[in-house]
């Protein structure tokens, strides 16, 4: 019924006037036939009738549509202000769009990597194992003995590997899945079937969007193929739209059996080992089973899994190790990412960040509005004069609030898509691509939506609560007709000025804290020079390379690097320094020393060839470096860096010295041939690490079972030869797998946390001393302006102008001081929540509050410095006679 | 106070008496606004006055609610005029109205009855 009057609401206008019409017509003829004059019978016919307009009006009212007609004009009336005052509007919308838009961007990435659930059905049933890698036979034995507690458990991995699409070859994420995979997360496949347990032969499952991007759709896509490290799987099937698995920001594109990882380098049985930890394991509890529950549960069943996998032939205080390893159900509705695990800590701190900046974004706009409301009393003054009752008023106040937040939501949701697409490129590395499925879902816009919410309301209340409506009855009064005398701001600014000013120093501390921590990680010394070197991944072990071929493939590949112009020292190591190749560490003995499981004797190892210190420039201290002579059947020899040395051999030197690596048959004893200085090893983030370098000659069993890679030191930037290394390797075999990257490039990719947090900080530091500042600027030149005369008076007689200048500047001591203590203190206390986030700093950062508080005030000082300048050119004879 | 609300004010308290009134006149035949007024005061003895600030609003309400539809007609002195009819349910609700003026009437009248 009511929709229906919206829609003929023209027509109905038209017949009401009509219907008007006709009535004073009838009884205009009434009249005329009673024998009235009919100029009488007219005029008296109308004035029976009453107020046209009004009874219009009432009638109106009772169509039910009388909302809609009051809310059009109330919009209509808010868009002409806006219109009419188009810096205020402009400026309303930037600050709603930058706080609603900034912190809706940060929770889009929150919501997605850390509080999501997994797109799958029931995901709270879900559990993952703590620790979170196991091997294969724990997987197994988990399985085997877990009873009735879980529907179903499986075991994941995802690797980033080589795949060839037809068209195009490329690194990428592949999910290695046990076959009970998509039967626990009852996942049904779009297309085709998914994997199950029937499955032994090389079949692969694409992700939707895999089958959009890279076959285009293609409906007849079950049974086309697909190479994952030069093994052809078949397609299988098509997986629904948004289903990505169970890690939160990663996509892997295809999904194979979990047998499937051995297939390509059948160097090293990853099944057979009982520690080597590299699955994840999650499993679908039993419904009406609470993770306490089944914890208490499967505490009794975690030892005897230990206790089956654990091989007797170990040693006895090895196998207490293994034996006392804990690890416990952890709720699973969100998956396990670690993509979560890197990102999350940092997204907690900037959505803090990110509320602070909102907090300091709403107080600029109630400031704003209150300023805009008491301006517009003279207006509301005389439209209640006019007989405009006051709840219509308040409404078309609410409504104009209401109005230009929720164009300042859309705003915001826009801003919010562009930044969330921007973080994530920005988080993405080459080889780790962050990928979001449906970043704005529904709680997202949700959220936005209650922050509107939020400070829309606050503006009304901020409108209603005017002086203009506490007082009653529509008289004129006397403020509202004339400028007249007004007091300065009232207390109230004050204190918002001072919150505004608290939180900006807050964020501005952040800022430089985050900004420092960057500076010190970016200029600390990694014990090498990263500039000017191209790290190259060779693949000749999936060619088939093994032993004295592959020695010699390394050294052919090697001496034609050398003849790229502009190419100044070539080597090979299996771990180049901060590649995130992982890590190989071990224990040492000295001298033949016996193995012992306490004492920290844990190092790190690196398998290199002649050559590598000085290529990526790390400092050879004493003895020699590796040479031909270091052959496989030479004495064995190693070189270690300086804090082994200080370590181990305490006042002693060491080269000469031997050191023992491996255990039983694998025991190597090593001559110790030369000592460098310390370097980072996996992260530069880290200390530097005890490392001990082997020679590649003398190390086949490590060679032939990962890859070597090549450092290149170049004269110009190493990305020019990039080239011509893959071309070169190409004229050598063209089946050997190839990926050159400057070794500077993979740094800054590690420091990727660190670059995001600290350009947000410094972002969200700059916006909120913008807006901080605004207000201060903004509250001075209201006193300043609201002085005027007084500042005249003392002017006038003869007050100096340096004493104009302290009075107006001095105004905005006490929310300065006070917000810069308040400030500085709460840094001090939230400062404990990034300490995470920091290298080589405490949150405790004296120096950097120091320049906080300097940054703080040499703004806040300038601010305020042009209204006193105003104040101090005011002409005494001007000023007076405008009272 | 503005006028209109004072307009508002005479509705409500005429509201569900005036229904009655428009239901009941309309028992006769179809009428327009004018004629309702009209005999709204004829038949009370010029005793109410029916505004026409309160007429019409209780006219489209009733229409809205579905008692009475209206049409556009021409008028026994050859003039246009919207003429408004009861309904079938708005016929149902004037005998449910009739009923209940009836049973409110007693009870005033009794509660009003000197002792």
């Amino acid at each position: 019924m009511r929709w229906k009057n919206i829609l003929s609401r023209r027509r109905r206008e038209r017949d009401l006037d009509a219907e008007i019409r006709q009535h004073i017509a009838i009884e205009e003829r009434q009249r005329i036939d009673r024998g009235e004059d009919p100029a009488d019978a007219r005029a008296n016919a109308r004035r029976d009738f009453g107020n046209v307009d009004l009874v219009k009006e009432v009638t109106r009212d009772a169509w039910g549509t009388a909302w809609i007609d009051r809310l059009i004009a109330d919009v209509r009336y808010a868009i002409r202000l806006a219109a009419r005052n188009k810096s205020f509007a402009v400026t309303v919308l930037l600050i709603l769009t930058l706080g609603i838009g900034a912190s809706t961007t940060v929770y889009a990435l929150l919501n997605a990597l850390v509080l999501r659930d997994l797109p799958v059905s029931s995901p709270e049933e879900l559990v993952w194992l703590k620790d979170p890698s196991f091997s294969y036979p724990i997987f197994q034995e988990v399985r085997e003995q877990s009873g009735d507690l879980f529907q179903g458990v499986f075991a994941w991995t995802i690797e980033n590997t080589n795949v060839e699409w037809s068209d195009i070859t490329e690194r990428a994420h592949t999910l290695y899945v046990s076959d009970e995979f998509y039967s626990t997360l009852r996942q049904n496949a779009l297309l085709g079937r998914t994997l199950n347990s029937t499955d032994v032969g090389p079949v692969a499952v694409i992700s939707f969007e895999a089958w959009e991007r890279r076959l285009h759709k293609d409906p007849s896509v079950v049974g086309k193929t697909v190479s994952i490290e030069r093994v052809p799987f078949t397609i299988v099937g098509v997986m629904p739209k948004g289903f990505f698995g169970v890690a939160a920001g990663l996509a892997p594109e295809l999904t194979v059996p979990l047998n499937a990882i051995e297939w390509p380098r059948d160097a090293r049985n990853r099944f057979q080992s009982p520690t080597s930890a590299w699955l994840h394991i999650m499993g679908r509890l039993n419904p009406g089973l609470s993770i306490l529950q089944a914890n208490l549960q499967f505490r009794q069943i975690w030892p005897r899994v230990l206790e089956t996998v654990t091989p007797l032939t170990e040693t006895p205080d090895r196998r207490a190790r293994y034996l006392s390893r804990q690890t416990e159900l952890m709720p699973g509705r969100n998956g396990f990412s670690r993509v979560r695990n890197q990102f999350g800590d940092p997204l907690w701190t900037l959505m803090g960040l990110v509320v602070l900046l909102l907090v300091v974004a709403s107080v600029s706009l109630a400031n704003l509005w209150a300023v805009r409301t008491s301006a517009r009393r003279r207006e509301i003054d005389l439209r209640l004069a006019l007989g405009a009752t006051r709840s219509r008023i308040v409404r078309q106040l609410f409504t104009e609030a209401i109005f230009i937040t929720a164009i300042g939501a859309v705003l915001s949701l826009l801003f919010a898509g562009w930044g969330t697409a921007l973080l994530v490129r920005l988080l993405s590395t080459g080889e780790d691509p962050v990928t979001i499925a449906e970043p704005l879902d529904i709680r997202v816009l949700t959220f936005a939506f209650t922050m509107s919410i939020a400070i829309a309301a606050i503006l009304s209340f901020i409108s209603a609560l005017r002086p203009a409506f506490k007082r009653s009855g529509a008289d004129l009064q006397p403020e509202a007709r004339a400028v007249g005398y007004s007091r300065p701001a009232g207390k109230l600014r004050f204190v918002l000025v001072t919150c505004q000013v608290t939180v900006a120093v807050i964020l501005v501390a952040g800022a430089v804290l985050f900004g420092r921590s960057l500076y010190r990680l970016v200029t600390v010394d990694p014990g090498f020079n990263a500039k000017n070197v191209l790290i190259v991944e060779m693949d000749p072990l999936l060619a088939g390379y093994r032993d004295a071929a592959l020695t010699s493939f390394y050294e052919r590949a090697t001496d034609s690097f050398r003849t790229i112009p502009g190419v100044e020292a070539v080597s090979l190591s299996a771990y180049p320094p901060l590649h995130e190749q992982g890590a190989w560490t071990g224990s040492i003995q000295v001298d033949g020393g016996t193995f012992s499981s306490t004492g920290n004797s844990s190092v790190y190892f690196n398998t290199i060839s002649p050559g590598y210190f000085s290529t990526i420039g790390q400092t050879l201290l004493s003895g020699r470096d590796f040479n031909l002579q270091d052959r496989e059947n030479g004495v064995r020899t190693c070189i270690i860096t300086e804090s082994i040395a200080r370590d181990f051999f305490p006042g002693q030197e060491a080269i000469g010295r031997t050191i023992s690596v491996g255990r039983d048959k694998q025991r190597q004893n090593l001559e110790i041939i030369g000592i460098v200085r310390d370097a980072k090893y996996r992260r530069l983030q880290e200390p530097a690490r005890r490392i001990a370098y082997f020679p590649y000659a003398q190390q086949g069993e490590v060679v032939n079972s990962k890859n070597l890679l090549a450092e290149i030191r170049t004269s110009g930037r190493p990305e020019r030869i990039a080239g011509e290394v893959q071309r070169k390797l190409k004229d050598l075999d063209p089946s050997v797998l190839v990926r050159p990257e400057p070794l500077n490039k993979g740094i800054r990719d590690s420091l990727v946390i660190e670059r995001v947090v600290a350009a947000l900080s410094v972002f969200l530091g700059g916006a909120a001393l913008l807006l901080a500042t605004a207000s201060l600027y903004g509250l001075l030149s209201y006193n300043v302006s609201q002085r005027t005369s007084e500042i005249g008076l003392r002017l006038a007689l003869g007050a100096d102008r340096s004493e104009v200048l302290w009075i107006v500047m001095s105004q905005s001591l006490v929310p300065l001081l006070a917000g810069l203590v308040l400030g500085v203190w709460a840094s001090l206390s939230l400062g404990r929540f990034v300490e995470k986030l920091l290298y080589g700093m405490t949150p405790r950062d004296i120096a950097g509050l120091t320049i906080t508080v300097v940054i703080v005030l040499t703004v806040a000082v300038v601010a305020s410095y042009f209204p006193a300048r105003r104040a101090v050119r005011i002409d005494p004879m001007t000023a007076l006679r405008h009272e | 106070m503005s006028k209109r609300e004072q307009y508002k004010n005479r509705i409500e308290l005429l509201q569900g008496t005036l229904d009655l009134l428009i239901l009941q006149t309309l028992q006769w035949g179809p009428q327009h606004g004018h004629g309702i007024g009209q005999a709204i005061r004829a038949n009370s003895g010029e005793l109410l006055n029916v505004e026409t600030g309160s007429l019409y609003p209780a006219l489209h309400r009733l229409e809205d609610q579905g008692w009475i539809s209206s049409d556009w007609k021409i008028s026994d002195n050859n003039q246009r005029a919207k003429y408004y009819r009861l309904t079938a349910t708005g016929k149902k609700q004037l005998s449910a109205e009739q009923s209940k003026w009836k049973l409110m009437v007693k009870a005033i009248a009794r509660v009003m009855k000197p002792v």
